[in-house]
């Protein structure tokens, strides 16, 4: 079913529209979540109030795009839910990529963490469209998405090595970025 | 940085670039590394074929000449294109593009007009971002919708496609949801002179009515700082109630702000007000029709009590700027015995165009081409002369009254010059149907011959028109319904004058109606004849800033802001101060509160209804 479609059965506030949007997206979500969460359960339960977000929100909203819109709510979610749970073991792939960020953003900084904060996604996008496409799209899979070196490699057809050097070195670039812009020392 | 900061800083960038991931991912990756190194087999013999031929004569991508392209799109067809030509020739292109698929790379369907580029000329070691419109050229929603799920193709060249060179970039067509834009300076020449701690405030600069703050309140800390460390005074500017009448300028107006075009402080702080003059340049709708008017800052006017200035080694602070007023004695346009006034412009840009350029850069629905352009040099070349001022500063005969107590539908006499009645004596101010000050827009007179003007008015929400004929010795209003003004103006002809009428004699801004001035039998017409009445024009879900004087201590500031909530507009949030002149002290009211002060002081403001409607 189009997207549209699915997006009109959610104006008609037709509980198709969760039916159509889980067959449609659901295993890509549950993929999202699980990266994150690392555990089958909360995946799905993330999932659901996703789906729940999604039915309170359309509308009024009209997504442009539905797998988007969805993805971001699953992936808010399961952010929050995995930063809520502190007694979580931190084994996810998402807590290695996070690991990464953080060594990467960690250094002592000449402006507020909570300036730094407030920035940090306007200039994460600037940053992105000074990258090649390539390398954006593995930072996005990498960082966004939560997904596994492993997993990354074997969607480009490179060595799991070589997209994880990729990787190091954007996160290279990304820190003389803000370096550049007076945000680290 | 904690993780949870970090996280949320991740799932906050801009959707196009998950998209972007998702569509590469679905796709097989591949064959975008193997398409690349074709493609750049292909150009590598490409660039050695065309170097051969043309190398002499053309721009040449060889020995050292490079070119880098972006494109940014902004939606309603609109793309950003920035250049940025690394070599030491200027690059000259051709008013073509091609745009194609990056998998198969068909040309993607056309209406074979033309898109309208905004430039052509990239000069040596420069940057430049041009601006395509694509509208009548594609379909710009089945662009948006991108069926084929693939990346589009964006390719510009020097001198044909067959012989030419040709630089292309990806563009996606992809609307994002909002996020503050930051734009470099297309020109930091005159930043040069600027104190060395506050010039990074300068470098980069955003369209954000609000995302302006945060940066503003750091800035102004700085400045405090450094100005603590000044061995001397620093006078304040002052802002009376003397304003620049820019009479005779259609197009032009005069306002005062805290920020410049640029969203940055002017003074030390938010508690200085500049005055400033400036351009308006048109605006499209949607349907890529004129609808309204946006004002480009020109000239800006800092105004000084003159009882201040005796010692000219004291300091003036001008935009980052320490300066003193010996040195920007050369500056003064204007001086009686109370105020003396200098117009710093050269503080602000170095570069016109660049300026205009980094100006329009900032909306994506203004229109522009030679004749804006042009009227905009006219306008620059004419108000550089700084003994057009003389004659031109006055004082405000309503200093103890709100600056424009305007009445809906009525035309409000403003600085009358002498004893003869002329349409030029007057402002229009109109409201919507519907009673919301929203329909606020820019309203233009026409003159028809010795005896009538058409005035008509034009209106954002598209709810309301007035057109009046009005006698133009008497100012009579002889009829409002824009059927008679029609078709009276159409038994009297038509207008070439080149800055209204230039599409095919149509009325310039057109945007309802299709008014036809096919043969003028009147008056000739000189532009200089013609004046904007009013702009500032207001747009519903606008972030808007608006600034009412209620008498010469103080006035009142209103802002909007967009509420969203889960990407879903929900609310516009008004803040609304009452903020003292002279101590700059801001009271954060409650509007009832600020309606009873209003009150108070026998005042009636524009705000009034928008206030009681919300």
């Amino acid at each position: 079913v189009e997207d549209n479609k699915i997006v009109a059965l959610f104006y008609e506030r037709s509980e198709q529209a969760i039916v159509e949007l889980s067959q449609k997206y659901g295993k890509l979500c549950g993929h999202i979540a699980y990266n994150i969460l690392n555990n089958s359960q909360d995946a799905e339960e993330c999932v659901n109030d996703a789906y729940l977000g999604a039915w309170n929100t359309i509308p009024p909203h009209k997504p442009d795009s539905l797998r988007t819109y969805i993805l971001r709510i699953v992936r808010n979610i399961a952010v929050t839910k995995y930063h809520a749970n502190t007694a979580m073991k931190r084994n996810s792939h998402y807590d290695v990529a996070l690991d990464e960020l953080e060594t990467c953003l960690s250094s002592p900084l000449t402006v507020e963490s909570a300036v730094f904060a407030k920035e940090l996604p306007h200039l994460l996008d600037r940053f992105l469209y000074s990258l090649d496409t390539q390398s954006r799209v593995m930072f996005v899979c990498r960082y966004w998405f939560g997904e596994p070196v492993n997993d990354i490699a074997q969607k480009f057809k490179m060595r799991p090595n070589s997209v994880a050097v990729r990787l190091a070195r954007t996160r290279d670039r990304l820190r003389k970025f803000l370096m550049k812009e007076g945000y680290m020392s | 940085m904690t993780r949870q900061e970090i996280s949320y800083a991740v799932g906050k960038i801009c959707p196009q670039h998950i998209q972007e991931a998702e569509n590469y991912l679905e796709g097989d990756c591949t064959l975008h590394i193997r398409f690349r190194r074709i493609m750049l087999v292909a150009a590598v013999v490409a660039c050695l074929l065309t170097l051969t031929a043309f190398a002499a004569s053309v721009f040449s991508a060889w020995g050292g000449d490079r070119l880098v392209m972006n494109a940014l799109y902004a939606g309603d067809g609109i793309v950003w294109v920035e250049i940025k030509n690394q070599s030491d020739k200027e690059l000259q292109l051709e008013p073509v593009i091609k745009l194609y698929y990056y998998s198969t790379q068909e040309l993607v369907e056309s209406t074979g007009e033309e898109p309208y580029i905004s430039d052509l000329t990239i000069p040596a070691n420069s940057t430049k971002r041009i601006r395509l419109d694509l509208r009548r050229t594609y379909d710009v929603a089945a662009l948006e919708k991108n069926d084929r799920k693939d990346f589009y193709c964006l390719q510009l060249t020097n001198n044909g496609f067959s012989l030419g060179q040709k630089w292309t970039c990806i563009v996606s067509f992809v609307v994002s949801d909002y996020v503050t834009p930051y734009y470099p300076l297309t020109d930091d020449t005159n930043l040069k002179s600027v104190l060395p701690s506050l010039r990074a405030y300068f470098y980069n600069y955003t369209p954000d009515v609000f995302a302006r703050w945060p940066d503003a309140f750091d800035y102004m800390e700085l400045v405090e700082a450094e100005l603590a460390m000044v061995d001397g005074k620093v006078v304040r500017p002052s802002s009376p109630m003397l304003y620049c009448d820019t009479y005779g300028w259609l197009s032009a107006g005069f306002d005062i702000l805290t920020f410049d075009g640029y969203n940055k402080v002017m003074g030390r702080d938010d508690t200085e007000h500049i005055d400033y003059i400036g351009v308006y340049v048109p605006t499209m709708n949607d349907a890529g029709e004129f609808q309204g008017s946006w004002h480009i800052p020109m000239f800006f006017f800092y105004k000084y009590k003159v009882a201040d200035v005796q010692n000219k080694q004291d300091y003036a602070f001008v935009r980052g700027n320490l300066l003193t007023f010996a040195e920007i004695e050369q500056y003064k346009v204007y001086q009686d015995e109370k105020y003396v006034i200098y117009e710093m412009h050269e503080f602000f840009y170095s570069d016109l165009r660049s300026y205009v350029e980094d100006m329009l850069y900032q909306r994506d629905d203004i229109y522009f081409d030679d004749q804006v352009w042009e009227r905009i040099v006219n306008y620059y070349n004419y108000f550089s002369n700084k003994e057009v001022y003389a004659e031109r500063f006055y004082y405000s005969p309503e200093e103890s009254r709100a600056r424009n107590p305007l009445t809906m539908g009525d035309l409000i006499e403003i600085s009358k010059k002498g004893a003869a009645v002329s349409l030029d004596d007057f402002m229009y101010y109109s409201g919507g149907s519907n009673g919301s000050p929203y329909g606020h827009g820019i309203g233009w007179t026409f003159r028809i011959d010795d005896n009538y003007d058409v005035f008509c008015s034009l209106h954002m929400n598209g709810t309301f028109k007035g057109w009046y004929l009005i006698h133009n010795p008497t100012g009579d209003k002889i009829d409002f319904r824009y059927e008679n003004v029609e078709a009276f103006v159409q038994a009297h002809g038509p207008a070439e004058d080149p800055y209204l009428c230039p599409k095919n004699g149509k009325l310039w801004h057109g945007a309802h109606t299709n008014l036809e001035w096919l043969a003028f039998k009147g008056k000739e017409i000189n532009w200089t004849d013609f004046r904007l009445i009013c702009g500032d024009p207001i747009v519903p879900g606008d972030t808007t800033a608006m600034r009412h004087r209620i008498d010469e201590d103080w006035y009142v500031e209103v802002y909007q802001k967009e509420v969203y909530q889960n990407g879903v507009l929900v609310d516009m949030e008004d803040f609304i101060y009452l903020v003292h002149e002279t101590t700059g002290d801001k009271c954060d009211l409650q509007k009832d509160d600020i309606w009873n002060f209003l009150e108070a002081h026998s005042v009636t403001l524009r705000i009034e209804k928008h206030m009681v409607s919300n």
